[in-house]
Protein backbone atom coordinates (compact mmCIF):
# COMPACT_ATOMS: atom_id res chain seq x y z
CA UNK A 1 0.00 0.00 0.00
CA UNK A 2 2.87 2.73 0.77
CA UNK A 3 4.70 1.18 -2.15
CA UNK A 4 2.24 1.99 -4.84
CA UNK A 5 1.26 5.62 -3.15
CA UNK A 6 4.72 5.98 -3.64
CA UNK A 7 4.49 5.84 -7.28
CA UNK A 8 1.53 7.66 -7.68
CA UNK A 9 3.63 10.44 -5.54
CA UNK A 10 6.61 10.42 -8.01
CA UNK A 11 4.28 10.20 -10.97
CA UNK A 12 2.44 13.30 -9.86
CA UNK A 13 5.37 15.18 -8.98
CA UNK A 14 7.50 13.95 -11.87
CA UNK A 15 5.56 15.56 -14.14
CA UNK A 16 5.82 19.32 -13.07
CA UNK A 17 9.56 18.90 -12.12
CA UNK A 18 10.82 17.88 -15.23
CA UNK A 19 8.53 20.59 -17.80
CA UNK A 20 10.39 23.15 -15.30
CA UNK A 21 13.30 21.70 -14.17
CA UNK A 22 14.06 20.75 -18.04
CA UNK A 23 12.66 23.53 -19.64
CA UNK A 24 14.91 25.95 -17.34
CA UNK A 25 18.16 24.31 -17.81
CA UNK A 26 17.73 22.53 -21.31
CA UNK A 27 16.93 26.32 -22.57
CA UNK A 28 17.99 25.94 -26.38
CA UNK A 29 16.30 22.86 -26.62
CA UNK A 30 12.98 22.52 -24.18
CA UNK A 31 10.75 21.95 -26.89
CA UNK A 32 12.21 18.58 -27.89
CA UNK A 33 13.48 17.68 -24.01
CA UNK A 34 9.79 18.46 -23.11
CA UNK A 35 8.15 16.23 -25.68
CA UNK A 36 10.60 13.17 -24.99
CA UNK A 37 9.91 13.36 -21.56
CA UNK A 38 5.94 14.22 -22.00
CA UNK A 39 5.83 10.75 -24.14
CA UNK A 40 7.63 8.67 -21.61
CA UNK A 41 5.84 9.68 -18.71
CA UNK A 42 2.62 9.39 -20.66
CA UNK A 43 3.50 5.55 -21.16
CA UNK A 44 3.88 5.06 -17.41
CA UNK A 45 0.26 4.67 -16.77
CA UNK A 46 -0.03 2.13 -18.92
CA UNK A 47 3.13 -0.08 -18.04
CA UNK A 48 1.99 -0.02 -13.83
CA UNK A 49 -1.77 -0.59 -14.55
CA UNK A 50 -0.62 -3.62 -16.67
CA UNK A 51 1.72 -4.69 -13.93
CA UNK A 52 -0.75 -4.09 -10.80
CA UNK A 53 -3.85 -5.82 -12.57
CA UNK A 54 -3.97 -9.42 -12.19
CA UNK A 55 -4.06 -11.26 -15.57
CA UNK A 56 -4.30 -14.77 -16.21
CA UNK A 57 -1.34 -16.63 -17.84
CA UNK A 58 -2.95 -16.67 -21.12
CA UNK A 59 -3.43 -13.71 -21.50
CA UNK A 60 0.52 -12.63 -21.03
CA UNK A 61 1.44 -15.45 -22.93
CA UNK A 62 -0.75 -14.45 -26.16
CA UNK A 63 0.81 -10.69 -26.01
CA UNK A 64 4.76 -11.93 -25.55
CA UNK A 65 3.88 -14.03 -28.83
CA UNK A 66 1.81 -11.20 -30.80
CA UNK A 67 4.88 -8.75 -30.07
CA UNK A 68 7.18 -11.93 -31.53
CA UNK A 69 4.77 -12.30 -34.45
CA UNK A 70 5.19 -8.69 -35.34
CA UNK A 71 9.03 -8.71 -34.77
CA UNK A 72 9.28 -11.54 -36.91
CA UNK A 73 7.23 -10.02 -39.38
CA UNK A 74 9.32 -7.03 -39.69
CA UNK A 75 12.44 -9.59 -40.28
CA UNK A 76 10.40 -11.87 -42.66
CA UNK A 77 9.47 -9.34 -44.63
CA UNK A 78 13.28 -7.83 -44.83
CA UNK A 79 12.27 -7.61 -48.85
CA UNK A 80 10.36 -4.99 -49.38
CA UNK A 81 10.96 -2.25 -47.45
CA UNK A 82 8.49 -0.76 -45.16
CA UNK A 83 5.78 -3.37 -46.58
CA UNK A 84 5.23 -4.79 -42.63
CA UNK A 85 3.05 -6.50 -41.09
CA UNK A 86 3.07 -4.77 -37.91
CA UNK A 87 0.38 -2.29 -37.80
CA UNK A 88 -2.26 -4.98 -38.42
CA UNK A 89 -0.84 -7.18 -35.79
CA UNK A 90 -0.89 -4.40 -33.44
CA UNK A 91 -4.49 -3.17 -34.27
CA UNK A 92 -5.20 -7.00 -33.92
CA UNK A 93 -4.20 -7.61 -31.10
CA UNK A 94 -5.90 -4.42 -30.01
CA UNK A 95 -9.02 -5.59 -30.95
CA UNK A 96 -9.18 -8.74 -29.64
CA UNK A 97 -7.05 -8.65 -26.45
CA UNK A 98 -8.15 -5.21 -25.47
CA UNK A 99 -6.67 -1.56 -25.63
CA UNK A 100 -4.21 -1.80 -22.61
CA UNK A 101 -2.72 -4.78 -24.57
CA UNK A 102 -2.97 -3.58 -27.67
CA UNK A 103 -0.67 -0.42 -26.76
CA UNK A 104 1.68 -2.39 -24.80
CA UNK A 105 2.09 -4.96 -28.16
CA UNK A 106 2.62 -1.85 -30.53
CA UNK A 107 5.06 -0.15 -27.97
CA UNK A 108 7.02 -3.73 -26.70
CA UNK A 109 7.16 -4.46 -30.29
CA UNK A 110 8.86 -0.88 -31.53
CA UNK A 111 11.24 -1.17 -28.39
CA UNK A 112 12.22 -4.71 -29.16
CA UNK A 113 12.75 -4.93 -32.91
CA UNK A 114 14.72 -1.46 -32.64
CA UNK A 115 17.71 -3.94 -30.28
CA UNK A 116 17.73 -5.63 -33.98
CA UNK A 117 17.24 -2.57 -36.39
CA UNK A 118 19.05 0.00 -34.05
CA UNK A 119 17.44 1.83 -31.72
CA UNK A 120 17.35 6.12 -31.57
CA UNK A 121 15.26 9.12 -30.71
CA UNK A 122 12.73 7.92 -32.74
CA UNK A 123 11.85 4.45 -30.70
CA UNK A 124 10.09 6.31 -28.16
CA UNK A 125 8.03 7.82 -31.09
CA UNK A 126 7.18 4.56 -32.91
CA UNK A 127 6.81 3.12 -29.61
CA UNK A 128 4.00 5.97 -29.40
CA UNK A 129 2.39 5.45 -32.50
CA UNK A 130 2.36 2.12 -32.50
CA UNK A 131 1.16 2.25 -29.23
CA UNK A 132 -1.62 5.04 -30.09
CA UNK A 133 -3.27 2.34 -32.81
CA UNK A 134 -3.34 -0.10 -30.55
CA UNK A 135 -5.44 1.62 -27.91
CA UNK A 136 -7.65 3.12 -30.82
CA UNK A 137 -8.31 -0.35 -32.10
CA UNK A 138 -9.33 -1.60 -28.54
CA UNK A 139 -11.63 1.49 -28.06
CA UNK A 140 -13.20 1.15 -31.38
CA UNK A 141 -13.11 -3.16 -30.97
CA UNK A 142 -16.92 -3.59 -31.26
CA UNK A 143 -17.53 -1.73 -34.29
CA UNK A 144 -13.72 -3.07 -36.14
CA UNK A 145 -14.44 -6.79 -35.22
CA UNK A 146 -18.52 -6.35 -37.12
CA UNK A 147 -17.36 -3.92 -39.92
CA UNK A 148 -14.82 -5.29 -42.28
CA UNK A 149 -14.89 -2.32 -44.51
CA UNK A 150 -14.15 0.03 -41.91
CA UNK A 151 -11.28 -2.76 -40.35
CA UNK A 152 -9.39 -1.59 -43.43
CA UNK A 153 -10.13 1.93 -43.58
CA UNK A 154 -8.71 1.97 -39.80
CA UNK A 155 -5.96 0.29 -40.58
CA UNK A 156 -5.16 2.60 -43.73
CA UNK A 157 -5.55 5.65 -41.43
CA UNK A 158 -3.40 4.16 -38.87
CA UNK A 159 -0.36 3.65 -42.04
CA UNK A 160 -0.89 7.50 -42.06
CA UNK A 161 -1.04 8.12 -38.35
CA UNK A 162 2.47 6.28 -38.24
CA UNK A 163 4.37 8.31 -40.27
CA UNK A 164 2.73 11.11 -39.26
CA UNK A 165 3.86 11.09 -35.80
CA UNK A 166 7.03 9.62 -36.94
CA UNK A 167 7.94 12.36 -39.25
CA UNK A 168 6.70 15.25 -36.08
CA UNK A 169 9.42 13.68 -33.87
CA UNK A 170 11.90 14.61 -37.30
CA UNK A 171 10.88 18.01 -37.58
CA UNK A 172 10.52 18.96 -33.95
CA UNK A 173 13.98 17.37 -32.72
CA UNK A 174 15.49 19.52 -36.01
CA UNK A 175 14.00 22.86 -35.25
CA UNK A 176 12.84 22.38 -31.92
CA UNK A 177 9.36 24.03 -32.75
CA UNK A 178 6.91 22.53 -35.46
CA UNK A 179 8.63 23.91 -38.55
CA UNK A 180 5.40 23.76 -40.71
CA UNK A 181 7.59 23.82 -43.80
CA UNK A 182 9.89 21.28 -43.21
CA UNK A 183 7.06 19.06 -41.94
CA UNK A 184 5.09 19.61 -45.03
CA UNK A 185 8.18 18.63 -46.86
CA UNK A 186 9.35 15.98 -44.74
CA UNK A 187 5.67 14.47 -45.18
CA UNK A 188 5.65 15.06 -49.04
CA UNK A 189 8.72 13.39 -49.23
CA UNK A 190 7.84 10.38 -47.05
CA UNK A 191 4.70 10.32 -49.49
CA UNK A 192 6.12 7.10 -50.99
CA UNK A 193 6.96 5.62 -47.86
CA UNK A 194 3.54 6.24 -46.57
CA UNK A 195 1.50 4.96 -49.22
CA UNK A 196 3.16 1.68 -49.22
CA UNK A 197 2.56 2.01 -45.27
CA UNK A 198 -1.28 2.18 -46.17
CA UNK A 199 -0.95 -0.54 -48.83
CA UNK A 200 0.90 -2.92 -46.66
CA UNK A 201 -1.77 -2.66 -43.90
CA UNK A 202 -4.76 -2.93 -46.13
CA UNK A 203 -3.24 -5.54 -47.69
CA UNK A 204 -2.04 -7.41 -44.25
CA UNK A 205 -5.41 -6.41 -43.11
CA UNK A 206 -7.16 -8.21 -45.68
CA UNK A 207 -4.74 -11.43 -45.56
CA UNK A 208 -4.67 -11.53 -41.81
CA UNK A 209 -8.11 -10.37 -40.15
CA UNK A 210 -9.90 -13.93 -40.99
CA UNK A 211 -7.30 -15.77 -40.11
CA UNK A 212 -5.69 -14.22 -36.91
CA UNK A 213 -9.17 -12.99 -36.03
CA UNK A 214 -10.33 -16.87 -36.21
CA UNK A 215 -7.65 -18.27 -34.12
CA UNK A 216 -7.43 -15.59 -31.72
CA UNK A 217 -10.93 -15.67 -30.73
CA UNK A 218 -10.99 -19.33 -30.86
CA UNK A 219 -8.43 -19.50 -28.23
CA UNK A 220 -9.89 -16.46 -25.98
CA UNK A 221 -13.34 -18.07 -25.96
CA UNK A 222 -12.27 -21.97 -25.61
CA UNK A 223 -9.80 -20.89 -22.53
CA UNK A 224 -12.00 -17.62 -21.21
CA UNK A 225 -9.09 -15.35 -21.04
CA UNK B 1 22.56 -7.77 -31.73
CA UNK B 2 25.81 -9.93 -30.52
CA UNK B 3 27.01 -7.47 -27.73
CA UNK B 4 30.58 -6.36 -27.43
CA UNK B 5 31.92 -8.04 -24.43
CA UNK B 6 35.27 -7.62 -25.25
CA UNK B 7 35.58 -4.01 -23.95
CA UNK B 8 36.75 -2.82 -20.74
CA UNK B 9 34.35 -0.43 -20.59
CA UNK B 10 31.45 -3.25 -21.31
CA UNK B 11 32.76 -5.03 -18.19
CA UNK B 12 31.11 -2.31 -15.68
CA UNK B 13 27.10 -3.27 -14.65
CA UNK B 14 24.71 -2.90 -17.18
CA UNK B 15 22.76 -0.18 -14.93
CA UNK B 16 26.12 1.86 -14.72
CA UNK B 17 25.85 1.43 -18.91
CA UNK B 18 22.30 2.32 -19.29
CA UNK B 19 22.62 5.49 -16.97
CA UNK B 20 26.30 6.68 -18.35
CA UNK B 21 24.30 6.30 -22.45
CA UNK B 22 20.71 8.06 -21.90
CA UNK B 23 22.61 10.69 -19.93
CA UNK B 24 25.29 11.00 -22.60
CA UNK B 25 22.65 10.88 -25.68
CA UNK B 26 20.10 12.95 -23.44
CA UNK B 27 22.84 15.79 -22.39
CA UNK B 28 23.94 15.78 -26.23
CA UNK B 29 20.73 15.89 -27.73
CA UNK B 30 19.15 18.73 -25.17
CA UNK B 31 22.14 21.12 -24.63
CA UNK B 32 22.83 22.87 -27.96
CA UNK B 33 25.63 24.75 -27.35
CA UNK B 34 28.18 23.92 -30.34
CA UNK B 35 30.98 23.26 -28.52
CA UNK B 36 29.09 20.25 -26.29
CA UNK B 37 28.19 18.97 -30.07
CA UNK B 38 31.42 18.93 -31.11
CA UNK B 39 32.94 17.21 -28.38
CA UNK B 40 30.32 14.76 -28.15
CA UNK B 41 30.08 13.83 -31.55
CA UNK B 42 34.81 13.47 -31.49
CA UNK B 43 34.07 11.42 -27.82
CA UNK B 44 31.54 9.10 -29.46
CA UNK B 45 33.27 8.36 -32.78
CA UNK B 46 36.86 7.75 -31.00
CA UNK B 47 35.19 5.38 -28.43
CA UNK B 48 33.26 3.50 -31.75
CA UNK B 49 36.68 2.72 -33.22
CA UNK B 50 36.84 0.10 -30.89
CA UNK B 51 33.53 -1.47 -31.83
CA UNK B 52 34.10 -1.04 -35.36
CA UNK B 53 36.45 -2.75 -37.78
CA UNK B 54 39.00 0.38 -39.15
CA UNK B 55 37.13 -0.12 -42.65
CA UNK B 56 33.46 -0.23 -41.23
CA UNK B 57 34.73 3.05 -38.99
CA UNK B 58 36.06 4.87 -41.93
CA UNK B 59 32.86 4.21 -43.64
CA UNK B 60 30.74 5.24 -40.79
CA UNK B 61 33.06 8.77 -40.60
CA UNK B 62 32.39 9.24 -44.35
CA UNK B 63 28.69 8.97 -44.18
CA UNK B 64 28.37 10.90 -40.95
CA UNK B 65 30.24 14.20 -42.76
CA UNK B 66 27.79 13.39 -45.63
CA UNK B 67 24.43 13.64 -43.48
CA UNK B 68 26.49 17.12 -41.95
CA UNK B 69 27.10 18.30 -45.06
CA UNK B 70 23.86 17.68 -46.20
CA UNK B 71 21.96 18.58 -43.23
CA UNK B 72 23.77 22.07 -43.24
CA UNK B 73 22.75 22.26 -46.86
CA UNK B 74 19.54 22.05 -46.26
CA UNK B 75 18.83 24.29 -43.36
CA UNK B 76 18.56 27.63 -44.85
CA UNK B 77 16.03 26.40 -47.05
CA UNK B 78 13.29 25.63 -44.41
CA UNK B 79 14.51 28.40 -41.71
CA UNK B 80 15.03 32.26 -42.97
CA UNK B 81 15.13 33.30 -39.65
CA UNK B 82 18.75 35.37 -39.14
CA UNK B 83 19.63 38.88 -40.00
CA UNK B 84 22.78 38.32 -42.50
CA UNK B 85 21.47 37.68 -45.83
CA UNK B 86 23.72 36.20 -48.13
CA UNK B 87 21.48 35.81 -50.86
CA UNK B 88 18.27 34.94 -52.00
CA UNK B 89 16.82 31.46 -53.53
CA UNK B 90 13.54 31.33 -55.47
CA UNK B 91 12.46 34.91 -53.14
CA UNK B 92 13.88 33.33 -50.04
CA UNK B 93 16.47 34.43 -48.07
CA UNK B 94 19.48 32.20 -47.21
CA UNK B 95 21.03 33.74 -44.10
CA UNK B 96 24.43 32.77 -42.42
CA UNK B 97 23.02 32.12 -39.14
CA UNK B 98 20.09 29.44 -40.57
CA UNK B 99 23.80 28.17 -41.89
CA UNK B 100 25.46 27.64 -39.31
CA UNK B 101 22.13 26.81 -37.45
CA UNK B 102 22.06 23.66 -39.37
CA UNK B 103 25.50 23.17 -38.98
CA UNK B 104 25.24 22.63 -35.47
CA UNK B 105 22.07 20.69 -35.30
CA UNK B 106 23.74 18.12 -38.36
CA UNK B 107 26.56 17.62 -35.53
CA UNK B 108 23.85 17.21 -32.56
CA UNK B 109 22.09 14.73 -34.88
CA UNK B 110 24.78 12.08 -36.26
CA UNK B 111 26.89 12.32 -32.80
CA UNK B 112 23.41 11.15 -31.14
CA UNK B 113 23.18 8.81 -33.81
CA UNK B 114 26.48 7.63 -33.19
CA UNK B 115 26.30 6.89 -29.48
CA UNK B 116 22.89 4.86 -30.14
CA UNK B 117 25.33 3.06 -32.33
CA UNK B 118 27.75 2.56 -29.31
CA UNK B 119 24.19 1.73 -26.80
CA UNK B 120 23.18 -1.02 -29.35
CA UNK B 121 26.72 -2.45 -29.52
CA UNK B 122 27.06 -2.72 -25.84
CA UNK B 123 23.93 -3.14 -24.31
CA UNK B 124 21.74 -6.46 -25.54
CA UNK B 125 18.46 -6.82 -25.24
CA UNK B 126 18.51 -9.21 -22.62
CA UNK B 127 20.69 -6.35 -20.20
CA UNK B 128 17.79 -4.19 -20.97
CA UNK B 129 15.59 -6.62 -19.61
CA UNK B 130 17.35 -7.67 -16.66
CA UNK B 131 17.45 -3.94 -15.57
CA UNK B 132 13.13 -3.66 -16.23
CA UNK B 133 13.28 -6.87 -14.57
CA UNK B 134 13.25 -5.42 -10.88
CA UNK B 135 10.51 -2.67 -11.23
CA UNK B 136 8.48 -4.16 -14.10
CA UNK B 137 8.70 -7.66 -13.98
CA UNK B 138 5.52 -8.45 -15.71
CA UNK B 139 6.35 -5.98 -18.74
CA UNK B 140 10.18 -7.60 -18.84
CA UNK B 141 8.73 -11.19 -18.86
CA UNK B 142 6.36 -10.42 -21.61
CA UNK B 143 9.60 -9.14 -23.85
CA UNK B 144 11.66 -12.50 -22.39
CA UNK B 145 8.98 -14.52 -23.88
CA UNK B 146 8.57 -12.38 -27.15
CA UNK B 147 12.56 -12.43 -27.28
CA UNK B 148 12.72 -16.36 -26.71
CA UNK B 149 9.98 -16.73 -29.23
CA UNK B 150 11.49 -14.87 -31.86
CA UNK B 151 14.10 -17.28 -32.95
CA UNK B 152 11.91 -20.21 -32.34
CA UNK B 153 9.25 -18.68 -35.01
CA UNK B 154 12.12 -18.50 -37.34
CA UNK B 155 13.41 -22.01 -37.18
CA UNK B 156 9.56 -22.83 -37.77
CA UNK B 157 9.04 -20.82 -40.25
CA UNK B 158 11.95 -22.24 -42.37
CA UNK B 159 10.50 -25.67 -41.01
CA UNK B 160 6.83 -25.08 -42.49
CA UNK B 161 8.31 -23.38 -45.61
CA UNK B 162 10.15 -26.62 -46.24
CA UNK B 163 7.40 -28.27 -45.61
CA UNK B 164 5.01 -26.63 -47.92
CA UNK B 165 7.90 -27.15 -50.60
CA UNK B 166 7.69 -30.69 -49.78
CA UNK B 167 4.39 -30.61 -49.87
CA UNK B 168 4.33 -29.12 -53.61
CA UNK B 169 2.51 -25.81 -52.66
CA UNK B 170 5.52 -23.35 -53.00
CA UNK B 171 5.56 -21.39 -56.31
CA UNK B 172 8.07 -18.49 -56.29
CA UNK B 173 7.72 -16.94 -60.11
CA UNK B 174 6.06 -13.83 -59.54
CA UNK B 175 6.29 -11.17 -56.57
CA UNK B 176 2.43 -12.37 -56.13
CA UNK B 177 3.11 -15.56 -55.59
CA UNK B 178 6.00 -14.85 -53.35
CA UNK B 179 3.42 -12.77 -51.20
CA UNK B 180 1.25 -15.25 -50.92
CA UNK B 181 4.07 -18.09 -49.86
CA UNK B 182 4.75 -15.72 -47.02
CA UNK B 183 1.35 -15.28 -45.54
CA UNK B 184 0.50 -18.22 -45.75
CA UNK B 185 3.57 -19.34 -43.67
CA UNK B 186 2.97 -16.63 -41.62
CA UNK B 187 -0.84 -17.95 -40.82
CA UNK B 188 0.79 -21.15 -40.39
CA UNK B 189 3.24 -20.24 -37.95
CA UNK B 190 0.40 -18.40 -35.94
CA UNK B 191 -1.99 -21.26 -35.61
CA UNK B 192 1.13 -23.06 -34.25
CA UNK B 193 2.31 -20.44 -31.73
CA UNK B 194 -1.29 -19.72 -30.16
CA UNK B 195 -1.51 -23.34 -29.60
CA UNK B 196 2.15 -23.57 -27.71
CA UNK B 197 0.99 -20.47 -25.99
CA UNK B 198 -1.76 -21.66 -23.71
CA UNK B 199 0.27 -24.61 -23.40
CA UNK B 200 2.77 -22.39 -22.17
CA UNK B 201 0.36 -20.69 -19.97
CA UNK B 202 -1.44 -23.75 -18.33
CA UNK B 203 2.42 -24.70 -17.77
CA UNK B 204 3.06 -21.25 -15.56
CA UNK B 205 -0.38 -21.66 -13.60
CA UNK B 206 0.33 -25.68 -12.82
CA UNK B 207 4.21 -24.07 -11.39
CA UNK B 208 2.31 -21.61 -9.26
CA UNK B 209 2.94 -18.42 -11.22
CA UNK B 210 1.81 -15.16 -9.78
CA UNK B 211 1.23 -16.73 -6.26
CA UNK B 212 4.44 -14.86 -5.04
CA UNK B 213 6.51 -12.11 -5.89
CA UNK B 214 9.06 -13.05 -8.76
CA UNK B 215 12.87 -13.78 -7.92
CA UNK B 216 15.03 -13.00 -10.36
CA UNK B 217 18.71 -14.24 -11.55
CA UNK B 218 21.17 -11.55 -11.03
CA UNK B 219 23.68 -12.62 -13.31
CA UNK B 220 25.48 -8.53 -12.52
CA UNK B 221 27.17 -8.06 -9.53
CA UNK B 222 27.82 -4.58 -8.81
CA UNK B 223 31.69 -4.03 -8.10
CA UNK B 224 33.64 -1.68 -6.83
CA UNK B 225 34.98 -0.41 -10.01
CA UNK B 226 31.04 0.41 -10.71
CA UNK B 227 30.27 2.13 -7.97
CA UNK B 228 33.75 4.35 -8.27
CA UNK B 229 32.41 4.84 -12.09
CA UNK B 230 29.04 6.04 -11.02
CA UNK B 231 29.95 7.95 -8.38
CA UNK B 232 32.43 10.20 -10.56
CA UNK B 233 30.15 10.21 -13.05
CA UNK B 234 27.25 11.67 -11.00
CA UNK B 235 29.99 14.26 -9.73
CA UNK B 236 30.81 15.45 -12.82
CA UNK B 237 26.98 15.18 -14.48
CA UNK B 238 25.78 17.63 -11.18
CA UNK B 239 28.49 20.23 -12.33
CA UNK B 240 27.56 20.24 -16.09
CA UNK B 241 23.63 20.59 -14.78
CA UNK B 242 24.59 23.03 -12.44
CA UNK B 243 26.39 25.63 -14.99
CA UNK B 244 23.71 25.21 -17.30
CA UNK B 245 21.29 26.88 -15.38
CA UNK B 246 24.29 29.90 -15.80
CA UNK B 247 23.25 32.00 -19.32
CA UNK B 248 26.86 31.15 -20.45
CA UNK B 249 26.36 27.82 -21.70
CA UNK B 250 23.18 29.13 -23.70
CA UNK B 251 24.11 29.54 -27.31
CA UNK B 252 21.89 31.40 -29.83
CA UNK B 253 21.86 31.46 -33.49
CA UNK B 254 19.07 33.81 -34.34
CA UNK B 255 18.70 37.09 -34.83
CA UNK B 256 22.74 37.27 -34.86
CA UNK B 257 25.23 34.65 -33.85
CA UNK B 258 25.80 35.04 -30.42
CA UNK B 259 29.51 35.69 -29.18
CA UNK B 260 31.36 32.52 -27.98
CA UNK B 261 31.61 32.93 -24.08
CA UNK B 262 34.32 32.02 -22.15
CA UNK B 263 34.00 32.01 -18.32
CA UNK B 264 35.25 30.62 -15.76
CA UNK B 265 31.79 28.55 -15.39
CA UNK B 266 31.95 27.81 -19.11
CA UNK B 267 35.58 26.12 -19.02
CA UNK B 268 34.46 24.25 -15.72
CA UNK B 269 31.20 22.87 -17.88
CA UNK B 270 33.58 22.31 -21.33
CA UNK B 271 36.32 20.35 -19.18
CA UNK B 272 33.32 18.31 -17.33
CA UNK B 273 31.60 17.51 -20.76
CA UNK B 274 34.72 16.40 -22.20
CA UNK B 275 35.86 14.01 -19.68
CA UNK B 276 32.03 12.88 -19.48
CA UNK B 277 32.57 11.73 -23.06
CA UNK B 278 36.09 10.51 -23.37
CA UNK B 279 35.42 8.62 -20.27
CA UNK B 280 34.79 4.96 -22.38
CA UNK B 281 37.84 5.78 -24.74
CA UNK B 282 39.79 6.78 -21.53
CA UNK B 283 38.91 3.67 -19.69
CA UNK B 284 39.66 1.84 -22.62
CA UNK B 285 42.91 3.03 -23.55
CA UNK B 286 44.16 2.59 -20.11
CA UNK B 287 42.72 -0.76 -19.81
CA UNK B 288 45.33 -2.10 -23.21
CA UNK B 289 47.99 0.01 -21.62
CA UNK B 290 47.59 -1.99 -18.65
CA UNK B 291 47.61 -5.28 -20.15
CA UNK B 292 50.21 -4.93 -22.77
CA UNK B 293 52.11 -3.91 -19.36
CA UNK B 294 51.28 -6.61 -17.65
CA UNK B 295 51.50 -9.00 -20.79
CA UNK B 296 55.33 -7.68 -21.43
CA UNK B 297 56.12 -8.39 -17.88
CA UNK B 298 55.59 -12.24 -18.23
Amino acid sequence: MKKSFLKYLILFFMLPLVVIGGSYLFRDRQFVFLLVCVTLISFLPFFLSFEKRSHREEKIVLLAVMVALSVVGRVLFFMLPSFKPVTAIVILTGMYLGAESGFLCGALSALLSNFFFGQGGFTVFQMLGWGMIGVFAGLLSVILKKNRPVLLLFAAFSGFLYSMIVDLWTVISIDNSLNLARYLTLLAAALPTTIIYVISNVLFMLALAGPIGRKLNRVIEKYEI
Amino acid sequence: MEREDRLFFAKLHPGVLLIYFLCVIGLTMFSFHPLFSLLSFLGGLVFLGFLLSHRQWLRYFFIDLLMILVIAVTNPLFSHYGVTVLFYLFDNPVTLESVFYGLNMAVMLVSVMVWFTCFGKIIAADQFLYLCGGSLPKTALTLTMAMKFIPQFQKQAVRIANAQKALGVYNDSSKKDKLKNQLRIFSTLLTDALENAVITAQSMRSRGFGTQKRSNYAAYRWRHSDFAFLAVFLLVLCGILFSLSFPELHFSFYPTIAKFQVTPVAIVAFCCFAAVVFLPFIIEVKGNLKWKFLMSRI
